[in-house]
């Protein structure tokens, strides 16, 4: 009974706080059409919002600590990769000591390893991505059909339009590129973001009509 | 740290390029490494962009139903189904579902939906509207603005799913989605292909900066 109270309970919160903040949203939008209402829905939407923040960043607490007792578990138990487990402890725990010691993300301290660590890492394996996506291309993109054609020298004519090589080849491929990107390309792009924005209004009112419970066992 | 920083920087590009040579520990290390620092450093984030200004401003009151909240997540660590401990800690989780729809919701009409349906409805398929027309500029930019509005149409077309139709009026509406679900497909091609193209020249840019960042390191090192 307990059980089945709690997950009204929890359906009747996920209602009731999304179209408060819907109609904070509309409010903001229109704030003359809402007469005196418009302060205490704005005023509670933001507070919503700002509670809400709070839980998804003690969510991410919960996942840190999720990380460290994985891999401290792996540590204790031998499992193989302990001495990558203990790496990333030990970079986890130092990026930590950093980061306080020195208050916090603008801080020197944080600095550095922002720039010296995370920062040529992460563009590191995103330009290891262009080797392996050039090859993968390579591997896929034989051309078989029409469709694979115009899509191959779609994405050649972008590509070199884009580079001094493409230039020199035909001085009027930078003027192709910009035509394939501000026509063609502008109107596909419309049509799917148009396609998505539909997709998530559907999938989020059906959160706030209670159709979808994700939240519940 | 001139020195160290850059050289620490310059180390860990080679341990990911070792990649190329196949999977092997360095590349192993290097990932670890970064998944540790990526989730030390949101952490800091977290507590100082987050955390911290709610608390210094005394507002407890305020911020104490999110607090509950907080607690009643904990709850889902380790979730025993249908129990009443799993039950309680749904309703943090349908409270920050609720929100984040909502927020999405706005997000994609207003910020989406209906600024590119105004983009689209705002152009004119009449030549007489453009200037110019005679010449060249004017009948391009009009025949461009047709192929806009055509390809938007046929995109969107391409992405219907509905059960098919029985009878006269349903074959109708069958082959009229299929027209311009064909053109879209046409145009959804061409987009990829040029997204494609654009996703590999950001990703070889950033390969040419860091083997420009590895050339520059000697020089700069010897050079102080």
């Amino acid at each position: 009974m307990s059980i089945r109270i709690g997950r009204v309970l929890a359906t009747v919160v996920a209602i009731v706080v999304g179209l408060l903040v819907l109609a904070d949203l509309f409010v903001s939008q229109w704030p003359n059409s809402f007469g005196g209402f418009s302060q205490i829905i704005n005023v509670t939407g933001a507070l919503l919002v700002s509670w809400a923040a709070i839980v998804i960043a003690f969510a991410l607490f919960l996942g840190f600590a999720n990380v460290i007792s994985v891999h401290w578990t792996r540590i204790r138990s031998q499992k193989p990769g302990t001495i990558y487990s203990g790496i990333l402890l030990l970079s986890l725990v130092g990026t930590l000591i950093v980061g306080f010691y020195s208050g916090g993300p603008n801080s020197y301290g944080s600095q550095l390893v922002f720039d010296f660590v995370l920062q040529p890492l992460e563009a590191t394996f995103f330009a290891l991505l262009a080797i392996f996506i050039a090859a993968a291309a390579f591997r896929a993109f034989r051309i078989r059909d029409l469709e694979t054609f115009f899509f191959v020298l779609f994405a050649v004519i972008v590509l070199l339009g884009q580079v001094p090589l493409g230039i020199y080849l035909w001085p009027e491929l930078p003027v192709i590129k910009d035509w394939i990107l501000n026509v063609p390309t502008l109107a596909g792009v419309r049509g799917i973001l148009l396609g998505v924005a539909l997709g998530t209004i559907a999938t989020g009112l059906r959160i706030l009509i209670g159709a979808d419970r994700p939240y519940t066992d | 740290m001139e020195i160290v920083g850059p050289l620490v920087a310059a180390i860990l590009t080679l341990m990911v390029f070792s990649y190329i040579l196949g999977d092997n520990v360095l590349f192993k290390l290097a990932a670890h490494i970064f998944v540790g620092v990526a989730v030390g450093y949101a952490i800091v984030v977290i507590w100082y962009q987050v955390f911290a200004p709610k608390f210094t401003t005394g507002d407890f009151i305020g911020t104490a139903p999110a607090l509950f909240l907080c607690f009643l997540l904990v709850f889902k660590i380790r979730p025993v189904q249908n129990s009443l401990t799993s039950a309680l800690g749904n309703v943090s989780l349908a409270f920050v579902l609720g929100v984040g729809a909502a927020l999405a919701i706005g997000g994609a009409l207003l910020g989406t939906l209906l600024p590119q349906i105004l983009a689209t409805a705002n152009i004119s398929l009449n030549p007489n509207h453009y200037q110019n027309t005679q010449n060249e500029a004017g009948l391009v930019e009009w025949l461009n603005n047709i192929i806009i509005v055509l390809g938007t149409v046929g995109t969107f077309f391409y992405f219907t799913f509905a059960v098919r139709a029985n009878g006269v009026l349903g074959g109708l509406r069958e082959g009229f989605v299929r027209f311009w679900a064909g053109m879209g497909r046409l145009m959804v091609i061409f987009t990829l292909g040029a997204l494609f193209a654009n996703t590999v020249s950001s990703r070889v840019a950033l390969l040419v900066s860091r083997l420009q960042f590895l050339a520059e390191l000697p020089g700069k090192l010897l050079g102080g």
